[in-house]
């Protein structure tokens, strides 16, 4: 170390003001107090993670055996914010044209199947919970022959 | 308070003055810069409740983001501002904490860092103040290392010149005080 890095090093950096100490230590308190709020919140919070994986899970086997029409309110009920829905098909399958009987009229049938995946965002940590959603959808289209 | 609490009081005592002189060169001002520190400390105490030595490189890497970013947000605010004639006051406090002795010292040597491009001074006061090895210093700053030794050296060879005049001003030690012996010419005057 030379003479001018011993000069600089010897002089001592001056203090934080005493109300940053004490800034430091309201913020370090709400975080354990956050912390304590929220192992209590654990409590109640595990039945109701069980409810919402259950609900996802009859919500899935909803998806195959009826045709989804309305939409999904999952976490309603809790704190969390929806954070987005995206909808991404992941195979399309072309069943053709065939006749119904019942309607004595053609009609061309599809079957899409699709994963929905819903984000939701818990304001308070920020933590984020996804529900993915597949389903299976028989689109039924009119066919003209005109 | 419990002994949890002394732990995080003990570490922040123990590097809050260092994280502030390093704020103090990125902030307009001395509160601006306890702003950032405060912001720097808690976000870093929440990942690293224990006060972890190795981690302190990225508890100035937190200084220089929020400092950065705050300068950002008022400078949009002042460019918002223009009419009304605000502009920031300069951080004229003194970042320094001198023995008695001392104080013109550190006054001239504050000046005189002042006068320094802010990458130098930066580098000079991790380097110095904070400790911190020039790896660690170039992973804080986004740099190469070999481009914070250089401004480093560019720092201490302009500080230099700058004090030179005023060696006889310079106390180094505050216990013993002493004048700074500046290198010589080589080709001194018979």
């Amino acid at each position: 170390m030379n003479d001018i890095e011993t000069l600089l090093s010897g002089l001592a950096p001056r203090g934080p003001s005493q109300t940053l100490g004490q800034r430091v230590a309201h913020d370090l308190d709400l975080d354990r107090q956050w912390l304590q709020g929220r192992q209590v919140r654990r409590r109640w919070l595990a039945p109701v993670a069980w409810a919402v994986a259950g609900a996802a899970a009859a919500l899935t086997m909803s998806a195959f055996l009826i045709p989804p029409a309305r939409s999904t309110t999952i976490a309603a009920k809790t704190t969390l914010l929806p954070a987005g829905t995206i909808r991404e098909v992941v195979h399309t399958e072309d069943e053709g044209i065939a006749f119904n009987e019942a309607s004595q009229t053609h009609e061309h049938r599809l079957r899409l199947i699709s994963v929905e995946r819903q984000d939701w965002i818990d304001p308070r940590d920020g933590a984020r919970i996804t529900v993915e959603q597949p389903r299976e959808e028989h689109l039924v289209l009119p066919v003209s022959y005109q | 308070m419990g002994p949890v609490v002394d732990i995080w009081k003990h570490c922040f005592e123990r590097v809050a003055p260092r994280l502030l002189l390093y704020a103090c060169q990125l902030c307009p001002t001395r509160a601006d810069a306890e702003d950032v520190v405060q912001m720097a400390f808690v976000r870093w105490w929440r990942r690293f409740p224990d006060g972890d030595e190795r981690h302190i490189p990225l508890l100035y890497a937190a200084v220089r983001t929020i400092a950065l970013d705050q300068r950002r947000s008022q400078q949009r605010r002042l460019a918002r501002e223009a009419a009304s004639v605000m502009a920031l006051t300069q951080g004229d406090a003194a970042v320094f904490d001198p023995a008695p002795e001392q104080r013109e010292t550190a006054a001239i040597v504050q000046e005189a860092l002042e006068d320094l491009p802010e990458p130098q001074r930066e580098v000079v006061t991790l380097k110095l103040w904070a400790g911190l090895t020039f790896a660690q210093i170039a992973e804080t700053t986004g740099e190469s290392i070999n481009t914070v030794s250089g401004r480093y050296r560019y720092a201490l060879q302009a500080l230099e010149k700058r004090l030179a005049p005023r060696r006889h001003e310079l106390v180094l030690e505050p216990s013993a005080p002493a004048l700074i012996p500046f290198p010589q010419p080589a080709n001194p005057l018979p």
